[in-house]
């Protein structure tokens, strides 16, 4: 079964994604900031990142960077969850390599649940 | 100089009354030691009373001081006049050998003013007759004599008066010069007092932008002195730069884009480094061309004021306004995640009732959440930061999809949804071919118009059904969605559109609402060049209508 990464700084948010993940069947690991991330991220190598932006320490947009340019997460599905909503934010999420890009007051959990499927079966 | 010119004519005053005082002491004193035949001569008495007469004078004048200085000086005048004669008829009148001297005085006086000369010709002349008829007889006997001196005086007369003519026409040309100039200072002065008194900060430059105006709330702002500053290219004394931090003088200058367009320009965008503090200096200013009197461009002026305080109450303000929302978004999230876990996962029990309140507690959560998306959009509204992405699509595949979504809906509600086949496009009756019916509009932002809309319409509607149809005409499309809801009056037609405005009665209560919908979609719609509007009739239904620019192929 796939591996998802949960990359939330909001300790509820955390746990309902990762409740609602492991209920579908996934196997959830998470991280609570940008720097776990990226160390947990090359580690376990998940098959999908669900990834924050506004997070402590080092932004999502960085971690997005840093993961494209590691040879163990280049692959590895992306799709940025942000509050963030600006045209230029979304462009800048996706010119960094993201497969997709979800805005948290737009969607609701069962879409994400949705996207994320699609994105993995992709 | 007043001060000066007032002693002057002090000091003429009292040396004139002394010598009033001394030839009435000197008269009396002759005539009481002596037995001297000069006495007369009636010239020394008529002097002795004139003195008397002056010495009074002395007083009176000072009583009118302030008044008439002038007439002061024309008093002396007149007093060094009369003397002179008398002593001339003291030594012998025509026959004294200091007789010449009253030429010099007609001429004189003529050269003060014509009247004055006047006065004197006629005192000479006058003198001269009565001197021959009375005192010396000689102008029985020799009237020859006195007819040649009567003649010169008249010949030095008509001299002097051509002469005060010219002089006056040129002192008459001094006195409106100098009254122009005292003007002309007068509203130079008045303009600096204006300028000095603007509490906005006021500069201007010349063609070089070299600034040639710095007022003091300016000079304030930049703490630069004003003989400093001017002469300086403005970018010196004030560098601006905008909000991306870019430099504003080489590029994008304000008053180079007055002189292109010969129009007015605001700037809101622009900062600069007070000289001292080093502080920035927010600014909003406003930059108008100034031409000279031929309407060539001779300048540019700038009127600017401080707005450091009033961005940064504007920032705080729009980042509490995200901030908050933010913060209120999560809860919200995580409440409704939580719901979805327990309806939609599969990892708990949940019998019918509590589905079904669940479901209503997730439901309410969305128009929560939709609440706050839409305090969100107005701020942006406000603001002017409605992002847009214009494109040319077509509307009827738009309200098509919109249609769609909503199709399950309207059928959970019993109710037909429809869009009215407008297939076959006319104009003004006529069928268009190869026409392009696109619109020209961001198309996301015109779906969350025809949704907001469509979505009232069912939400309003309890039987019958709701049709979408399209028409065209030259310039927009229009976009007509009717429904056979409850209606509404015209009071609230009217309001309809207006922030927060919300229909009072129970029945709309009921069905609940921000109060912003409407007032988004009217934004919207306007943003783009578009018109909103409604007709309704209570019970029978209402029709929205807006209209949409066509894109021009």
């Amino acid at each position: 079964m796939s591996k998802i990464m949960i990359v939330e700084d909001d300790p509820t948010l955390r746990d309902i994604y990762t409740t609602r993940f492991t209920a579908e069947g996934y196997t959830v690991i998470s991280a609570s900031d940008g720097e776990a991330a990226l160390s947990i991220a090359v580690k376990e190598q998940p098959n999908l990142i669900l990834l924050d932006i506004m997070m402590p320490k080092i932004s999502g947009f960085d971690v997005l960077d840093i993961l494209r340019a590691t040879p163990e997460t280049k692959e590895t599905k992306i799709i940025v969850m942000s509050a963030l909503s600006q045209t230029a934010d979304i462009e800048k999420g996706k010119s960094l390599g993201a497969n997709a890009y979800l805005v948290k007051s737009q969607v609701t959990l069962t879409e994400v649940v949705e996207k994320v499927k699609a994105v993995i079966a992709s | 100089m007043e001060g000066n010119l007032e002693k002057y004519y002090k000091s003429i005053r009292i040396w004139l009354t002394a010598f009033h005082l001394s030839v009435i002491i000197a008269y009396g004193l002759i005539l009481f030691f002596t037995d001297w035949e000069i006495l007369r001569y009636a010239g020394f008495r008529i002097a002795a009373i004139y003195g008397l007469f002056g010495f009074i004078g002395y007083f009176i004048l000072n009583k009118w001081e302030e008044k008439m200085p002038k007439d002061i000086f024309e008093l002396t005048f007149l007093s060094v006049f009369v003397y002179i004669f008398f002593i001339v008829d003291f030594f012998g009148g025509p026959d004294s050998f200091l007789f010449p001297i009253l030429y010099v005085v007609l001429i004189s006086c003529y050269y003060y003013h014509k009247l004055w000369g006047y006065i004197a010709s006629a005192f000479c002349i006058g003198y001269l007759i009565l001197h021959g008829a009375i005192i010396s007889t000689e102008l029985i006997s020799n009237p020859g004599k006195y007819l040649g001196l009567v003649v010169s005086f008249l010949l030095v007369s008509v001299a002097g008066y051509i002469m005060s003519k010219k002089t006056s026409e040129i002192s008459n040309k001094n006195e409106s010069l100098t009254e122009l100039a005292s003007k002309v200072t007068a509203e130079k002065s008045q303009d600096e007092a204006v300028l000095t008194a603007i509490a906005d900060g006021v500069y201007a430059v010349d063609m070089d932008r070299n600034l040639v105006l710095l007022n003091k709330a300016a000079t304030g702002l930049t703490n630069w002195e004003e003989k400093d500053a001017l002469g300086l290219k403005c970018s010196t004394v004030m560098k601006l730069i905008n909000d991306g931090d870019v430099s504003v003088c080489e590029k994008d200058c304000p008053a180079m884009a007055v002189w292109n367009t010969g129009e007015p320009v605001f700037r809101a965008d622009t900062c600069f480094v007070n000289k001292k503090s080093k502080k920035r200096i927010q600014l909003s200013s406003s930059y108008a061309p100034i031409k000279d009197f031929q309407g060539n461009m001779s300048g540019a002026i700038c009127v600017f004021r401080d707005i450091t305080k009033e961005k940064e109450v504007e920032r705080l303000r729009n980042e509490f306004v995200s901030t908050a929302s933010h913060e209120l978004r999560t809860p919200i999230t995580a409440t409704e995640g939580y719901i979805s876990i327990v309806t939609d996962s599969g990892m708990c029990k949940v019998d019918g009732k509590s589905k079904e309140y669940l479901g209503k507690a997730k439901n309410t959560l969305l128009s929560m959440s939709k609440l706050i998306q839409n305090l969100l959009a107005v701020t942006k509204i406000e603001e002017g930061k409605l992002e847009t992405n214009i494109t040319s699509f077509s509307i009827h595949d738009l309200v098509k999809e919109v249609i769609d979504v909503f199709l399950k809906k309207s059928q959970d509600k019993n109710i037909s949804l429809e869009i009215v086949d407008s297939k076959d496009l006319t104009l003004k009756g006529k069928k268009v071919v190869g026409r392009s019916l696109n619109v020209k509009a961001d198309m996301e932002m015109l779906r969350e118009v025809i949704n907001n809309l469509v979505e009232n319409a069912i939400k309003f509607t309890e039987k019958g059904g709701v049709s979408v149809s399209i028409d065209y005409d030259e310039e927009f499309a229009t976009v007509n969605i009717s429904d056979t809801g409850m209606g509404m009056q015209k009071d609230a037609q009217k309001h309809l559109f207006e922030k927060f405005y919300r229909i009072d009665n129970t029945a709309t209560r009921e069905v609940g609402g921000t109060g912003l919908g409407l007032y988004i979609t009217r934004s919207i719609v306007e943003t783009f060049g578009g018109r909103i509007w409604v007709e309704s009739i209570v019970g029978k239904g209402s029709t929205f209508h807006f209209t949409v620019p066509l894109t021009l192929d």
